[in-house]
């Protein structure tokens, strides 16, 4: 397991090699939603849902709730592009904070230029079709989004976008039905454990092609799966725009635990939907980290459908200069005896703005209900900024749901507590930061905790 | 234009308010959207009939100990009137501009310099008919002392009232301002209160919502010099098909300012209540500390609580904390009861009464607790 993961972080292999190599101008509009759904040779009914999606997205407004979007332009975006005709950037083109992060984060060469989008192909095909190997004998279908619709219709029509994120769902989920491309597809059948943590590296050249990727993981009654997106170090990205959808369906009596360690260069808005459908006696949990972008907005929503159904959500966020982070949870409890926990932490710095923003909604019907939010806010220094806006909305009597939140700075006694025992300021500042966001890093894979950890102490530097 | 607005007051009553009236018809009625779906929709509520039908009859009454100065909006002068006007304008919203268009009834209550008001100052206004708008400013002058009691009621004939509160406390100066609503249930309310506080005064503000068809109730501090204080502290009971709309905010404008918000309150049949807190500390506004908390009690089935506390920090020399709970009665706590042989009815109403307390008493006077806690247990064993 442990020489699995040490060379898993390649993101792609070379499963995907038949496309034809195009780029899309900027802008998008009916024409380009066509050219994507036949070069991906789709069904009909998925052109159409593209189409309506694009139809929905040029008659609704950009949210302004939120974190400022005006430097959003959407006509300046590439809406698709062929994956093999965009690894023809330069090493030096790459901007140097992003070499040096790899550089201190010790990731091996071939992997930096891939994660860099500049190099060949890392070949991670030898691990990736054992790890394929065991799956199937067990009936877990893991595959390209792309792939999926032609390999598995029924299956994908039947989620694809429908009860969990309806394409109408808000403005970047529309733009997502109309062009999204790449992404994963899981299925674990009834009972099925799956007990490696599969990841996203795996997926067939969806970094490169996949701003608007799509996730659609089903994970059938009784079964368990641990899914980890994303990669914690940074992911250089041309595209200023990265609107993905997460759907998951996680059926009467499974279990999925969904990672994710974002961390896209600081000029992409990161405009993200996540969601889980989560049926009788079933769990999910989310598990992220927001450590990149210029502009976040990310809200991972379960909707707790069936009775006695759980939810946990543990969150951080890490907001630098220049950075809004704008994060949170929602908790739908729709069925009677659901319970959500929702543990949100968020780090501000050198000018930088953490939101956490969250909901917590108890319908009629779901008496008995338990819910708990708690958002802890550290603001490093008098540049930043920290806001907290959690919404709860109660609809009947039988329900215990509590929110809680502080902010504050780190303590001057804290850190001379650790000053006087002969460690320096700044070291004390690092170690007072990661015992704040332990409880999250201890959720997370090992070589992501180790990663994560390294990142903040590199954004923390020199504080 | 708000300045225009302000300075036509002491000079043409009449004009300013037909400039409100003007921005009446311009304005949108505002949406009751809070964000995440909760909202409040008052279909019934026609504004153009609350203008057509303004009660000019009925007064606010004042009954004030020895030195306390009540004057007219007339006898300001022009730098007065600008000054004590300034924190609430008739171009903020619709509801506003009415406010200012149908208002007549004013009351200037001033404390003057160095002065310990003994006992307390007492507003009454009772309207027994249409609409009613009412404007009370307090203007507490260096180290002065009060603590005032306003209670409004109404009859079912009485459609809409619009209320607002300015509260001036200069340096050192302390002043308690409690209101005790006990309106009619077919009466809509419309509640703005501001206030400034400088440095080292304090501002206590205390609210009984316990009666209207639609509350809506703003409170809002302003803590502009060192030391400036702030307490909150909001009890509810809501019945019947009764809406509550709670907005409780603190904006810490500069540095060691202090606030602290507490509501609890209690919903039950097919009541409603949504709360917002909001806690603001500017940039510069280091070492400040500010506390808010609400808690919530659902009683009955198809009762609803929707609450919303927000907390927006812009430097790091703070403490803030806030939290919101909504939550049933403990059963535990009836079962303890019940098995001492008290009526589970008694038990439910010992257990919301103990609960409002922490609020209750901190009321001014015993005879107002008292009025406050009745109220309460003749509604619950209604």
């Amino acid at each position: 397991m442990k020489k699995e993961i040490s060379v898993s972080r390649a993101l792609y292999d070379d499963a995907d090699e038949h496309t034809s190599r195009f780029i899309a101008k900027p802008g998008i509009n009916e024409e380009i939603v066509r050219l994507i759904s036949k070069t991906k040779n789709e069904p009909e009914w998925m052109l159409e849902k593209r189409l309506k999606g694009l139809k929905l997205f040029g008659e609704t407004r950009t949210p302004t709730w939120g974190p400022d979007l005006s430097s959003l332009d959407f006509n300046n975006i590439i809406y698709f592009a062929d994956p093999n005709a965009t690894a023809t950037k330069m090493w030096e083109d790459v901007p140097p904070e992003i070499r040096k992060t790899f550089d201190r984060l010790g990731i091996p060469e071939a992997e930096k230029t891939a994660l860099a989008g500049v190099g060949a192909q890392y070949d991670s095909s030898i691990v990736y079709h054992n790890i394929q190997k065991s799956l199937e004998e067990k009936g877990v279908i893991f595959e390209n989004m792309d792939v999926a619709v032609q390999k598995y219709p029924d299956l994908v029509k039947k989620y694809f976008m429908t009860n969990c994120i309806p394409i109408h769902d808000h403005k970047f989920i529309m733009l997502h039905a109309a062009v999204w491309s790449g992404g994963t597809f899981i299925y674990v059948p009834k009972n099925v454990k799956v007990d490696l943590p599969l990841q996203a590296y795996f997926r067939m050249n969806a970094q490169k092609g996949g701003q608007f990727e799509h996730t659609l993981i089903i994970v059938d009654e009784g079964a368990e799966l641990h899914y980890i997106e994303g990669c914690s170090s940074p992911i250089y990205s041309e595209n200023s725009l990265h609107a993905g959808c997460v759907e998951l369906h996680v059926m009467k009596g499974a279990r999925m635990r969904y990672s994710s360690i974002e961390n896209w260069s600081k000029n992409v808005f990161n405009l993200n939907t996540k969601r889980a459908m989560v049926h009788e006696h079933a769990i999910v949990e989310w598990i992220n980290g927001n450590m990149g972008s210029q502009r976040t907005m990310l809200y991972p929503c379960s909707v707790l459908v069936g009775e006695g159904a759980r939810s946990e959500s543990l969150g951080i966020a890490f907001a630098g200069p220049g950075q809004d982070q704008d994060t949170g949870a929602k908790a739908i409890h729709a069925a009677p005896n659901t319970s959500s926990i929702i543990k949100a932490k968020s780090i501000s710095k050198g000018g930088g703005i953490s939101t956490y923003r969250g909901l917590v909604h108890v319908t009629e019907n779901a008496t008995n209900t338990k819910s708990t939010v708690k958002c802890d806010a550290l603001i490093i220094d008098n540049e930043s900024i920290s806001k907290t806006y959690p919404f709860m909305k109660i609809n009947n009597n039988e329900s215990e749901v509590t929110h809680e939140a502080t902010v504050g700075k780190i303590g001057e006694e804290e850190i001379f507590y650790l000053m006087s025992r002969g460690i320096d300021e700044e070291q004390a500042v690092q170690m007072i930061v990661n015992g704040f966001i332990e409880p999250i890093v201890k959720a997370l894979p090992l070589e992501y905790a180790v990663e994560l950890n390294k990142l903040i102490e590199l954004e923390m530097e020199g504080t | 234009m708000k300045t225009q607005t302000m300075q036509s007051f002491g000079m043409n009553k009449e004009l300013q308010k037909k400039e409100a009236r003007e921005l009446f018809n311009n304005l949108e009625t505002p949406l009751l959207k809070y964000g995440q779906g909760i909202q409040v929709l008052l279909k019934e509520l026609d504004l153009n009939q609350v203008i057509a039908k303004v009660n000019e009859e009925e007064r606010m009454t004042i009954e004030a100990p020895q030195g306390v100065i009540i004057r007219s909006i007339q006898e300001l002068n022009q730098e007065e009137l600008e000054t004590y006007t300034s924190l609430i304008s008739a171009t903020e919203n619709k509801f506003l501009a009415l406010h200012f268009a149908i208002l007549d009834d004013w009351k200037i209550i001033i404390i003057p310099r160095d002065m310990t008001v003994k006992g307390p100052i007492i507003i009454t206004s009772h309207i027994s008919k249409k609409a009613k708008a009412e404007s009370i400013i307090v203007i507490a002058e260096v180290n002065a002392k009060a603590e005032i009691i306003e209670r409004s009621s109404s009859t079912e004939e009485a459609y809409y009232k619009s209320q607002t509160v300015q509260i001036f406390a200069k340096e050192n100066a302390h002043i308690m301002f409690s209101s005790i609503q006990e309106l009619s249930p077919e009466t809509y309310n419309f509640v703005i209160k501001r206030g400034k506080v400088e440095a080292n005064a304090n501002i206590t503000w205390l609210d009984a919502t316990l009666g209207s068809k639609y509350t809506h109730l703003r409170v809002q501090t302003h803590l502009t010099s060192l030391h400036a204080n702030t307490e909150n502290y909001s009890l509810y009971f809501n019945q019947g098909k009764q809406i509550f709309d709670l907005n409780t905010e603190s904006l810490h404008k500069t540095r060691q300012t202090n606030s602290n918000m507490l509501c609890k309150g209690v919903i039950t049949e097919n009541a409603r209540t949504i709360y917002q807190g909001r806690i603001l500390i500017e940039k510069d506004s280091k070492n400040c500390k500010a506390k808010q908390k609400s808690e919530n009690l659902l009683i009955d089935e198809h009762a609803r609580c929707d609450a919303v506390p927000i907390l927006e920090v812009e430097n790091d020399e703070v403490q803030c904390s806030h939290g919101a709970t909504i939550g049933k009665l403990n059963e535990e706590n009836i079962f303890y009861f019940t098995a001492r042989g008290i009526e589970e009815n008694i038990a439910k109403q010992m257990i919301i009464a103990g609960f409002l307390e922490p609020i209750i008493n901190k009321f001014p006077t015993e005879e107002i607790q008292e009025h406050i806690r009745k109220n309460i247990t003749e509604r619950i064993t209604k």
